[in-house]
């Protein structure tokens, strides 16, 4: 097929029509700026970049790697659309992961918990670092310790930012902090989730999510989770359902995978409505481990099994390997 | 033909379009395959398809494997406006989803083609405005771009790396996390 001498390339916009259909991956972007000078012009023009976000914001997004808890980064992927771990490892200092989103990493100093770094491991660029929440009243002598941190992106309502808009990474964001002091005990709290301006914070071990809303702020509590014939389930996560829209939680036992979203009825009693069930051992094989990560976007899971760590897209139910077996996460 | 026809065949005979390609070769084809086109489309809407339609961007070589996609979309188009019209029970489910396993499997085959092919097929979608053609081959291209590293992309493309060594240091610095 492919013997034939090389072909002339097509004129511009023909070569835009292709470049236009590569995938969201910023390793496939780098190289096609490589490849020459007209090449690089035709990735990096702003009206192009447009139409490419606008195209593939729907799809899953690429999946460059993981931090874990003390900002060490495991790329994810293979060769060569893997990044090198090391220039993304360069964390400053002695700090633990709070929750990330859309490129940024927020950090808390293990040194001095009162003390948040928001971090941009792409560029490396200097460091806001200010100062998490404190009790006056208690003075510094119950300093809430951050559980779990999350950032939201501010928007206005009629700028399309996640849409066919620009980079969210250069825009605004707010800070969302969870603390606990004195009695209020948060062990086992799961990163949070972001539905709408409400931000969701599951607590399994208690059977409750945690909400805040961030228009209105006022927190409170969700009481109950889904269980099954047998009762709890072995495993749950809070996930966005309903194509976003609702909160969401997937529960699993063994190999099998439900899916539910919180919805009312017309009394204004919440209940948990089944979406989805499906047997993972179709896709994956058994025995598999889920396993707990910060998706700001509510919309993956991931599971270990003997052959690696797959992620699953909720949406599609499409898995997609993303570490080898021999990466420890 | 025209005067032993029916009127059914008449109708037909008058539905048909003469296209003819660079080399001046002549392909008679359907309205409803011509119409996948917007460019032809547009001529026909325009009433200037008397006398055939010239395509001197197009080869028969070419020309030929594009009616090729048009006649079996043309089909799949019809196919899909009968099922909204009708029922639209289980059963007819099955055979909808038969039927578009059936034309992913003709897409696969259809892009069998070496890369010179390959990129005058996408010429002749873009100059002929055929939506579905143009992005399966663009996404066929796209594919086979992008686990490519650049040294590999230039030499499928015969393109010549005029970036200075500055310039490519400059691009691997905006993405200093960069890939292995």
């Amino acid at each position: 097929m492919a013997s034939s001498p090389a072909p002339e390339l097509p004129p511009d916009d023909v070569i835009r029509e292709i470049l236009l259909r590569l995938p969201p991956h910023p390793a496939c972007f780098q190289r096609a700026s490589l490849v020459c000078k007209h090449w690089r012009r035709l990735v990096r023009d702003p009206a192009f970049l447009r139409v490419h976000r606008a195209r593939h914001r729907h799809g899953v997004q690429p999946l460059l790697g993981f931090f874990d808890l003390d900002a060490s980064f495991v790329p994810a992927g293979e060769p060569p659309d893997r990044a090198t771990a090391a220039h993304l490892s360069s964390r400053p200092g002695r700090t633990r992961v709070l929750g990330c989103c859309h490129g940024r990493v927020l950090l808390c100093s293990t040194l001095d918990p009162t003390q948040l770094l928001v971090w941009d491991p792409m560029t490396q660029g200097p460091l806001p670092v200010f100062m998490g929440p404190r009790r006056p009243h208690l003075g510094n002598k119950f300093v809430p310790l951050p559980i779990r941190g999350s950032f939201t992106c501010v928007h206005d309502d009629d700028d399309d930012i996640h849409g066919g808009g620009e980079d969210c990474r250069s825009r605004p964001f707010r800070v969302v902090i969870l603390s606990c002091s004195g009695s209020l005990t948060f062990a086992g709290i799961q990163p949070g989730v972001l539905v709408g301006d409400t931000m969701y914070w599951l607590s399994p071990n208690q059977n409750r999510f945690v909400e805040y809303d961030l228009d209105t702020n006022q927190l409170r509590l969700i009481q109950g989770l889904p269980t099954d014939p047998y009762g709890p389930y072995d495993y749950y996560q809070g996930v966005k359902a309903a194509g976003g829209g609702d909160l969401g939680v997937a529960a699993v036992r063994g190999s099998h995978f439900d899916l539910f979203a919180l919805t009312t009825d017309s009394d204004g009693t919440m209940m948990w409505t089944k979406c989805l069930g499906a047997n993972l051992d179709e896709h994956l094989s058994p025995p598999m481990k889920p396993i707990e990560v910060s998706d700001e976007d509510g919309n993956t899971m991931l599971f270990e099994t003997a052959d690696g760590v797959f992620e699953l897209e909720l949406e599609s139910m499409e898995v997609s390997k993303v570490l080898q077996s021999d990466v420890a996460m | 033909m025209a005067s032993a026809g029916s009127g059914d065949e008449k109708a037909a005979a008058a539905a048909m379009i003469t296209l003819i390609s660079s080399d001046n070769e002549k392909f008679e084809v359907t309205e409803a395959t011509a119409t996948l086109s917007q460019t032809i489309r547009h001529m026909i809407e325009d009433g200037c398809t008397d006398g055939g339609v010239p395509l001197p961007n197009v080869t028969s070589k070419i020309l030929a494997r594009v009616i090729e996609y048009c006649k079996k979309h043309a089909t799949a188009a019809a196919g899909e406006e009968g099922s909204s019209s009708s029922f639209s029970d289980a059963a007819f489910l099955e055979v909808d989803r038969a039927f578009l396993e059936e034309l992913e499997e003709f897409d696969d085959a259809f892009l069998e083609v070496d890369r010179a092919t390959l990129f005058d097929l996408i010429l002749a979608a873009n100059y002929l405005d055929i939506k579905g053609l143009l992005n399966l081959t663009c996404q066929k291209v796209a594919d086979s771009v992008k686990g490519k590293t650049p040294e590999q992309i230039r030499e499928m493309y015969n393109i010549v790396n005029d970036l200075t060594p500055e310039e490519e240091a400059e691009i691997r610095r905006e993405t200093q996390w960069a890939f292995e």
